[in-house]
């Protein structure tokens, strides 16, 4: 009896041992700190004295996974990009059930709409300087990187002068 | 570990308890029946004029019943936020944890570094190491960057004159939160004191081998616990956040070590972008509120 639950302890411990691994390599970069592609309802305060708007942070995150849905997984997802990706700060995409949207959507392959916000951008693109602000140039549609609150993402925008 | 540890405190201050039945912490409810007849009832009465609280009633009876706030444990905090402001200039290194909220409430819990410098009242450097990200937030009382430092991206916008004003426009205009503000703020509001329910003693631990009094303080939305050095020097050696406003109560703590006499120049408080580094936008805040997809 003893036995068997030393046994049992060494197995369960191995066993989360590498789920913990799988875990932690699969997310390559990915989804936490800027929750980007994760659905993340709240987080922590980091101060007493000081009147941070929680709601808002959530709502900040719902409108980016809801655009990173809709903008980024259906098209560029399905062409094996994003795998490693640590590179992108944000990061997307691990999360199943993000993968889940993705692969259930209908693989319509829109334009990006001006104004709406990704995590990451297709790896075809090219970074272009205009008037010292960095672009990302991917064919007709222009990114423009930004910091938003403590996230990196991308915005589209037109084409800069 | 830190269960028994906790519980560690708590035993040891058993007397204490009993002294001040204020506490009202369940161990002091069971050694002192006779305190409970009028709490359950002040709690019924609580419960049925604010079924909102409901959910909450059993867990903050004590806090809702008996405003127990000890004026040593507000002292304290005060005598802190005297020696914080006296000080001009420190360098402070945090171990940082964070929750976040999944969807289904399921708590996941990230790590952090931070290390901050300023000479105020209008300089501040941070820097932020966590498992995806490096953040570095200069400030130089003029302008305000912040450098991604793995992406490589950075963005400077002009900023206002004090720390103080920089916390606030960092917040509410770009929605960065920067880390520790509150060594800034303790003190500085006086409404910040009265917001403060509940305020207990729990008595002295030790934090990285510095004993300290620990404190537990209750108010709208978050309990929140302090270890103030013992001594000369009321540092506050780590605190700990847990939000009430959401029922999964995330927690954010930070355990600092502290440097009263660093050395630097202006130098550390400017950025000055390495070559290949590029120049992006801070987003500003829209006002959230109209947001179709809240």
């Amino acid at each position: 009896m003893k036995r068997s639950i030393q046994i049992l302890a060494i197995v369960t411990i191995l066993l989360s041992g590498s789920t913990l691994f799988a875990q932690r390599g699969g997310r390559g970069g990915g989804f936490h700190g800027g929750n980007g592609g994760h659905a993340t309802r709240g987080s922590a305060p980091s101060s007493v004295n000081h009147n941070f708007n929680q709601n808002t942070n959530v709502n900040r995150n719902v409108n980016v996974n809801n655009n990173v849905n809709v903008n980024v997984h259906n098209d560029y997802h399905g062409g094996g990009y994003y795998g490693g990706g640590g590179y992108y700060g944000g990061g997307c995409c691990y999360h199943p059930v993000a993968v889940a949207a993705a692969v259930t959507a209908t693989a319509v392959v829109t334009a990006a709409v001006v104004g709406s916000i990704v995590h990451s951008v297709p790896p075809s693109c090219t970074s272009v300087i205009v008037n010292g602000l960095a672009y990302q140039q991917c064919g007709s549609t222009w990114y423009q990187p930004q910091f938003s609150g403590g996230t990196q993402t991308y915005i589209v925008v037109n084409a800069p002068k | 570990m830190k269960l028994f540890r906790r519980f560690e405190i708590y035993s040891a201050n058993q007397p204490s308890v009993i002294d001040q039945p204020s506490l009202g912490t369940a161990w002091s409810s069971a050694r002192n029946m006779t305190w409970l007849a009028l709490p359950i009832a002040i709690a019924g009465f609580l419960t049925f004029t604010f079924p909102e609280r409901q959910i909450f009633a059993q867990t903050t009876q004590a806090a809702e019943i008996k405003d127990s706030v000890d004026p040593e444990a507000i002292k304290a905090l005060d005598s802190m936020g005297t020696y914080l402001r006296s000080l001009k200039s420190f360098q402070v290194k945090a171990d940082v944890t964070n929750d976040d909220v999944l969807d289904d409430g399921e708590i996941v819990q990230y790590t952090s570094k931070v290390d901050l410098l300023t000479a105020k009242p209008n300089r501040l450097r941070v820097e932020v190491t966590s498992d995806d990200k490096h953040r570095l937030f200069f400030y130089d009382g003029k302008n305000f960057t912040v450098w991604g430092k793995l992406v490589n991206y950075y963005a400077t916008v002009p900023a206002p004159p004090t720390i103080d004003k920089l916390i606030d426009d960092a917040d509410k205009k770009f929605g960065i939160e920067l880390p520790l503000v509150d060594l800034f703020k303790w003190g500085t509001d006086p409404e910040a004191i009265k917001r403060i329910k509940s305020a207990i003693d729990i008595g002295p631990s030790s934090i990285d081998g510095v004993t300290c009094e620990q404190y537990a303080f209750r108010q709208e939305g978050i309990d929140w616990q302090i270890w103030i050095q013992l001594g000369q020097f009321p540092l506050p050696r780590k605190f700990v956040i847990r939000s009430l406003s959401d029922e999964a109560r995330p927690q954010h703590s930070d355990t600092l070590t502290w440097n009263l006499a660093p050395s630097f120049d202006d130098n550390a408080f400017v950025f000055d972008p390495p070559p290949d580094a590029k120049r992006i936008v801070l987003a500003e805040e829209k006002d959230n509120n109209t947001g179709k997809d809240k």
